[in-house]
């Protein structure tokens, strides 16, 4: 099985290499066999990569422990579906899986577009492939993912027990698909620069791919962030933790793609903008893989330190080379035919957008490498923690909220002083009285009162863009309402959509902003039978017990929690003992509603029975996750496959063919 | 060239903003990341920062008292080159162990011990999460 695995690999290798070299030649020479020839090359990676893990995936399920990765993951009480998930759990496996991801998302384009596009595509396959050769070049050199050891163990060290949970089988996929998909875009992008096509076909080709490279971006941060909220037992859901910071920053750079493209496809403008996002956010996907994988950065949550970050790093400007090179080479056809008419319009709130976007992945990149920086500069160590990334992001996420109120509702091109009195009175004015009515109450912090204020701002205009488009779609087509709203949906996704997407991120606002500024955090020991208050709860600390298995020991408490002199729950925060690895950890326990969360963390209990307890009290953190499924919900209303877009494909794939 | 100012403008305004942002919260809220031997040479020319000082726990000197929650250790020089006397109040970190990688964070101060207000573990094994402070 293991000569099968590693025979597959090292084809892969050769495939890769060979569908760069057909796809270019192809494309240079105007050799239409090569390309079919280089697209099968990739189709075949994708096959040899999917048996490379077939064999992998089967010695974590068998425990074959004679291969140096399945001894150190698993071990042969790990229950099966850990061990399937141990190939994401390590450094081999995750980048074997990276590469199984990537294959199948180029077959997946290229399938998809084996009768579009036919002049991009060649470029297409070359890029995946030269990613996917990188990739595999690493795994078959320098990390070989079966090598061997001499005297095979018979049992195996174990997957760590903070990734034996749920989240760790759905937060890596995720985060690795979001990773991944922006290669598809990017490739579109490099062959409308080599090809010399750049209009807009290389944007709307690619769109739906860069909103799922989006969407599971976003839902791999909000998954790591839920599971660090669950299992890591600190009261929080985000650190600033380099590797956190290496997901967040293609996220960001990502997001002002998505905004910025629209105003290519309306005005045929911000063209080297554009392609500069996508290139930065595909680098950023490189350099995040890097960063977890280098220990360049001291990360308390990285994998081994190995020797491949050097390859990272070449590999990163060998892209960047190659990406701005061909920008520069077509410098002047990507010169604009239009320029931005006013301050006050649509374009330019997008312009400004994308300036804070891009400024806050500036600053997280700057603050994540300080210390790298700092050492090189002056001979000095010096970090930023968490304080910095909240002082820095903060205002300019406060500012890009204000905009998501604007933009949607000032004019294009020039908002004319009735344009402004017209769409912004009211919101305004509503902003106004709802950050007052949050003083009021007795909000003190200007972040808490302008994030609520603008938060109602951008709420109502939201609101307004849906009520008015109703009544309007209504009293054409004389339907009721509710079918106005659902029609209006169906008939403009893509806007409809990014306005429920906006609403999902306005409750993340609110939760993430809540939920970090009036926190409340305290620290009790007490007896059995005693209780302590924390905010608007009692928690009486009832009971301790012991539990012991093959697996772990348990300590668990038994607290009953008391809101007005009513007992409304009970909570069981525990902590666990791994015997494989012999570790430590900690279960919090909570209780979550809208209006805030308790959250219970065990310190330890002493031989006299006394316990101590971390309990937190993290206001609103629930519109946070709720938030999440709103964004979930927008993105299937923007990316679903509409009767409407696909007469519309077709009609333009008959022309192009008719062509 | 009217419209044109007032852009170049609004742009210079976000990205002098982003750079001022960025420039003051790097002076307010760094800390330098040094050794045990590092500082105990030159400890005391990074008085007033905050510190981030990496080594690991000596065997045999850790001593948790879970009933206050006080946490004393001596944090030794990865060379072996010194040693520091180290306190915190707070729970005990799940990774924290004798024999392991510890970085202990606080402001500088001359007295012994020196006051962590947090714990940073590292498990440089595998990968991990973080065991945060």
């Amino acid at each position: 099985m293991i000569t099968i695995g590693n025979l597959a690999l090292y084809l892969a290798l050769a495939t890769s290499l060979y569908a760069v070299v057909a796809s270019i030649y192809a494309a240079q020479a105007h050799r239409g066999e090569f390309v079919t020839s280089g697209e099968r090359a990739a189709y075949a990676t994708w096959g040899l990569i999917s048996i490379t893990t077939i064999v992998m995936l089967h010695a974590l399920v068998t425990n074959d422990f004679s291969i140096k990765y399945v001894a150190a993951y698993t071990s042969t009480t790990l229950p099966v579906r850990f061990r399937l998930t141990a190939l994401w759990g390590g450094m081999e496996g995750s980048l074997l899986f990276w590469t199984l991801i990537l294959t199948t998302l180029t077959s997946l384009a290229l399938f998809q577009n084996r009768c579009r596009n036919r002049e991009l595509m060649p470029y297409v396959t070359a890029t995946a492939a030269t990613v996917t050769a990188f990739f595999v070049s690493l795994l078959v050199f320098l990390i070989p993912p079966f090598a061997l050891l001499k005297f095979p163990p018979a049992e195996g060290t174990d997957l760590n027990p903070l990734l034996q949970n749920y989240w760790m089988q759905i937060h890596p996929p995720a985060l690795y698909l979001g990773y991944v998909s922006w290669t598809i875009p990017f490739g579109f992008a490099i062959g409308a620069l080599a090809t010399g096509r750049l209009d807009d076909l290389w944007i709307r080709t690619s769109r739906r791919w860069c909103l799922m490279a989006w969407f599971f971006l976003s839902l791999g941060n909000l998954f790591g962030a839920r599971w660090a909220y669950e299992v890591l037992g600190w009261g929080g859901y985000w650190a600033w933790d380099p590797v956190e910071n290496a997901a967040f920053m293609p996220l960001l750079t990502g997001t002002a793609y998505l905004h910025s493209v629209m105003i290519q496809e309306r005005k045929d403008m911000l063209k080297v903008w554009n392609m500069t996002l996508i290139i930065l956010t595909f680098a950023l996907t490189i350099f995040g893989t890097f960063l977890t994988r280098s220990g360049v950065i001291s990360s308390v949550h990285s994998f081994t330190q190995s020797g491949l970050g050097p390859y990272f790093l070449t590999f990163l400007a060998f892209v960047l080379l190659i990406s701005f090179g061909l920008v520069a080479f077509r410098i002047r056809e990507l010169r604009p035919r239009h320029q931005l008419d006013s301050l006050l319009s649509r374009e330019s709130a997008f312009l400004f957008n994308n300036l804070l976007f891009v400024g806050i992945a500036f600053a997280t990149l700057w603050g994540t490498i300080f210390p790298v920086l700092s050492e090189w500069v002056r001979g000095v160590k010096i970090t930023v923690g968490p304080p910095f990334f909240n002082r820095v992001n903060g205002p300019l996420a406060v500012a890009l909220l204000l905009l998501m109120g604007i933009g949607p509702i000032i004019a294009w091109r020039r908002a004319t002083f009735r344009n402004l009195v017209d769409n912004f009175v009211v919101p305004t004015a509503l902003g106004l009285a709802v950050g007052t009515a949050g003083f009021a109450c007795g909000m003190r912090s200007l972040s808490a009162i302008l994030v609520v204020s603008f938060s109602a701002f951008v709420l109502y205009t939201i609101a307004a863009e849906f009520h008015s488009g109703a009544r309007a779609r209504g009293a054409m087509l004389q339907e009721s309402y509710m079918s106005a709203i659902l029609g209006l949906m169906r008939k403009n996704q893509r806007r409809y959509g990014g306005y429920v997407i906006h609403v999902g991120v306005v409750f993340m606002f609110l939760g993430v902003t809540m939920s970090s500024i009036y926190r409340t955090e305290e620290l009790h020991t007490v007896k059995k039978g005693e209780q302590f208050t924390i905010d608007r709860y009692t928690l009486k600390y009832m009971d301790s017990e012991n539990k012991e298995d093959s697996h772990m020991a348990q300590l668990i408490a038994t607290l009953d929690v008391y809101e007005n002199g009513k007992q409304i729950t009970t909570l069981h925060p525990e902590k666990r003992f791994y015997k494989r690895p012999e570790q430590p950890a900690t279960e919090v326990d909570m209780r979550s509603t809208m209006r805030d969360d308790l959250y219970v963390v065990l310190g330890s209990i002493d031989d006299q029975g006394v316990a101590t307890f971390q309990a937190y009290v993290n206001p609103l953190v629930w519109w946070l996750w709720f938030g999440g499924v709103v964004l979930v919900i927008g993105t299937a209303i923007a990316a679903f496959p509409s009767k409407a877009a696909t007469l519309h494909e077709r009609a333009r794939v008959t022309s192009t063919i008719r062509r | 060239m009217k419209r044109e100012l007032k852009f170049t403008l609004g742009i210079g305004i976000i990205v002098a903003t982003v750079a001022f942002l960025v420039w003051t919260a790097v002076d307010q809220t760094k800390m330098y990341m040094i050794t045990v031997a590092e500082y105990l040479d030159v400890g005391n020319s990074y008085a007033g920062n905050t510190l981030r000082i990496a080594g690991k726990v000596a065997a045999g000197t850790m001593k948790w008292n879970d009933t206050t929650n006080d946490l004393r250790f001596t944090l030794t020089d990865m060379d072996g080159r010194g040693t520091i006397e180290v306190h915190y109040r707070g729970l005990l970190p799940d990774m924290f162990a004798e024999d392991k990688k510890v970085v202990v964070e606080g402001p500088y101060a001359s007295a012994s011990p020196f006051e962590a207000t947090a714990l940073l573990t590292t498990c440089p094994s595998k990968y991990e999460a973080k065991a945060n402070s």
